[in-house]
């Protein structure tokens, strides 16, 4: 059926509200109702995925709504009566929670803005006093913000079947002129906007803007300030423990500097490089055990499809096992947090990002465009010639180092990718990205197969739970190995593709290098 | 997903005022609901202000798709609209009887409407004829408002005997006592000689003005006064419905 057309549109003050309502009293029935006060929420991951894909999640008056960007349902509200809304598999089966659960996957809802919202229903009556238009007056205010103007919109919603009342009402608005139309999504920035923020305020995705000309010191630092920025802003969610992808950006950001340290050589004193270089190796270090064990756990989903009924038992004590041990982890990772000695690294590096001192070291004079064109070059050989060496005899360990050529290939690309053209970029990304998968997905299936081999060896013989648990982790072993296998057979074709000569030459015309 | 009919050979046994409020306790506890009026009285259209376009007829109604789509109406309230009646709908039998299939005619024009609605709600005209045939095809349920005398029981035997005739399951058919008047004896003892009988509804509809008045205030009575006896009778009726026997069509 044709969905119920709807309109809204943003007006100066209450003072404007009130004189459209006078308005439309005059040349209509108009029935009213007592305003009331309801509290709005928006509900997004850390990372902003339901708006990113276009969409809107919000509480009010005991529901959660899922909307488009105008604020169109786009599945039925469902009743919420929990406190508190994290994981969307904690929510009531039902169409909402199916669409959300692809986009935010492992991430957490989190409240990212409120306020309250006033509203006033204006039913226009027909002669049979029959409502054919519903009208709403709003007034938005901030949580904090009492004393401030309020955003004041109006709204027209249709009735099925009384679409020349709501064209009616429409032009009554349009003779008005000049204001603004207003949407959910306004709703959301305004909202935000109270507190300083916007959407999409926090993406995990690098944001450094070179010139071409700065000193490759000065943009080191800017790579490595927006790093750190990285690191802090995820911070808070690993002390509380929100989602496991905090952490997660979180290491990918020290790694990321890490490798930075190792392909911008000579920039940095070497003594402050080496002392970094250090700090950052604790930094990973440290938080890798959760890590390590947030993986495993994000698998449970996926095992539990590889395995019959009779090893489900089995599993699960396993899973048990791993929760538990996470919990420990957890625990250790939020002390060294807490530590002197993160509180100082933290410190001292930011400390030195913002020192404004250039003659550190010779080659920081060097302008970026040029170590950056070297850097890549450097990185594209390197992955190119190991994995031209890699055969069908090659020792799985070849595969593994060809991984890690490939990462630092990557990192290097997204420091210096605003010295170059997007598209070209965006090309050579994408194509890196499905080599990447390939080996990423033959390293998981190691290290889970190492894991497990691993848990095997820990368990104590003679009960009747590490039997079971044996069972499921043979099962799984066997299956995961013939996955791999899969995997390495694909590899040849994936790195066939890589080492197009059209992708070459795209290397060689963008990084100025030669074979 | 259900296809409610409210259904009796008889007149005046309060088939409208239950359609009415059934369907708008189903809108009110979030269900997207549809209420069609097919009695060419129009009660339900009336009761909900609602008249139908003027281009609106039986044959166009029949035809289903979008000519029966163009003509929902939205009520004032949420998540309940409605088709309403046309004068014409007197002749659906008659423009039933030259179709083709023409038994399942009226589920065929309803089953695209399902994915829009939860609940689709049948106020129907009494007479047993070739469209009452389509209505039990069609429907999920059936629910007789019955009062609870003689001349009832009378019809409802024969009502029991069509379904067995024309084979259709009998399962099908609930019954809620209606217009119940607690002073009378003959009430008293036909209630009492069908209780705790499979398929009569616990929950019965009084006799009160509060219902009759509802063509004089022209809104479902638990909108109204949902703190009088009958706006409670119709919530808790909901709730039997929904709670005890919905659950099977899901």
């Amino acid at each position: 059926m044709k969905p119920l057309a709807q309109l809204s549109r943003q007006l100066p003050d209450p003072a404007a509200l009130q004189e459209l309502a006078d308005e439309l009293e005059n040349k209509y029935t108009v029935q009213d109702a007592p305003a009331q006060t309801t509290n709005l929420c928006f509900y997004d991951s850390f990372d902003w995925r339901l708006y990113t894909a276009q969409l809107l999640c919000f509480t009010q008056n005991n529901r959660l709504y899922l909307t488009d960007l105008t604020g169109r349902e786009v599945t039925p509200p469902i009743p919420i009566t929990a406190e508190k809304i994290d994981f969307h598999y904690k929510l009531p089966a039902s169409a909402l929670r199916k669409t959300i659960a692809p986009i935010l996957e492992m991430r957490t809802l989190l409240l990212q803005s409120c306020f309250f919202q006033t509203n006033q229903r204006l039913r226009i009556l027909n002669k049979d006093e029959k409502t054919v238009v519903m009208v709403t007056l709003s007034q938005m205010r901030g949580e904090q913000g009492e004393n401030d103007e309020p955003i004041c919109s109006v709204q027209l919603h249709e009735v099925r079947g009384y679409e020349k009342w709501f064209q009616r009402l429409t032009q009554d608005l349009d003779s008005r002129g000049h204001d603004q139309p207003c949407t959910k999504e306004q709703d959301l920035k305004n909202a935000l906007a109270i507190t300083g923020r916007r959407p999409k305020d926090y993406s995990s995705k690098m944001a450094v803007t070179l010139q071409p000309e700065m000193d490759s010191l000065t943009a080191a630092k800017a790579i490595y300030t927006d790093l750190l920025a990285t690191m802090q802003k995820n911070e808070q969610g690993i002390l509380n423990d929100l989602d496991s992808e905090f952490l997660h950006d979180f290491r990918v950001a020290i790694r990321r500097t890490r490798s930075g340290f190792d392909m911008i050589k000579k920039v940095m004193a070497p003594t402050v490089r080496s002392r970094f270089k250090k700090e950052f190796r604790f930094l990973g270090k440290i938080t890798g055990p959760v890590r390590d064990l947030d993986v495993y756990l994000l698998m449970e989903e996926d095992y539990k499809a590889r395995l019959p009924d009779h090893l489900q038992k089995g599993l699960r004590y396993f899973f048990d096992d791993l929760a538990a041990q996470r919990e420990m982890e957890q625990k250790k990772l939020v002390q060294a947090l807490q530590s002197s000695r993160y509180k100082t690294i933290i410190k001292d590096w930011e400390k030195y990002l913002q020192k404004k001192k250039k003659d550190e070291a010779a080659a920081s004079t060097k302008p970026i465009a040029e170590l950056a064109n070297s850097i890549i070059w450097k990185r594209f050989k390197r992955v190119l010639r190991d994995g031209q060496a890699v055969d069908a005899n090659s020792p799985d360990k070849s595969l593994h180092r060809l991984r890690i050529q490939g990462k630092k290939l990557r990192y290097s690309l997204e420091f210096f990718t605003s010295l170059y053209p997007p598209k070209e970029m965006k090309r050579l990304i994408k194509q890196l990205k499905k080599l990447q998968n390939n080996l990423g997905l033959f390293n998981d299936l190691s290290v889970q197969q190492d894991m497990l081999n691993a848990h095997l060896g820990s368990l104590k013989p003679g009960s009747g739970k590490a039997k079971k648990m044996g069972a499921a982790i043979g099962g799984l072993l066997t299956n995961l190995y013939h996955e791999q296998q899969q995997v390495r057979c694909e590899f040849e074709e994936t790195f066939r593709s890589f080492s197009a000569q059209e992708n070459i030459s795209l290397y060689e015309d963008l990084f100025e290098g030669e074979l | 997903m259900a296809i409610i009919a409210v259904y009796n050979i008889k007149g005046g046994v309060g088939k409208t005022a239950t359609s009415v409020n059934l369907s708008y306790m189903s809108a009110a506890r979030g269900n997207n609901t549809l209420l069609c009026d097919l009695d060419p009285q129009g009660s339900s259209s009336y009761y909900f202000r609602v008249k139908s376009k003027k281009k609106f007829t039986a044959e166009l109604f029949l035809e289903g798709g979008n000519s029966l789509e163009q003509s929902i109406r939205g009520t004032d309230y949420e998540h309940l609209d409605i088709l309403p009646a046309d004068f014409s709908f007197r002749n659906l039998d008659i423009t039933l009887n030259h179709m083709k299939k023409s038994r399942k005619r009226l589920k065929r024009i309803l089953d695209p409407l399902t994915s829009e609605y939860r609940h689709i709600f049948l106020d129907c005209p009494p007479n047993i004829t070739l469209l009452s045939e389509n209505i039990f095809y069609a429907a999920d349920m059936i629910l007789i408002p019955f009062i609870p005398t003689t001349l009832s029981m009378l019809s409802f035997t024969k009502l029991l005997d069509f379904f067995k005739e024309a084979g259709i399951d009998r399962k099908k058919l609930f019954v809620v006592f209606s217009m119940v008047e607690k002073k009378k004896k003959i009430h008293q003892d036909m209630m009492r000689h069908f209780q705790g009988r499979k398929r009569i509804l616990s929950t019965s509809v009084p006799f009160v003005t509060d219902i009759e008045k509802m063509g004089l205030y022209r809104k479902p009575v638990p909108a109204h006064l949902p703190d009088s006896k009958a706006g409670k009778t119709y919530t808790n009726l909901w709730e039997e419905i929904e709670t005890e026997l919905l659950h099977r069509f899901e």
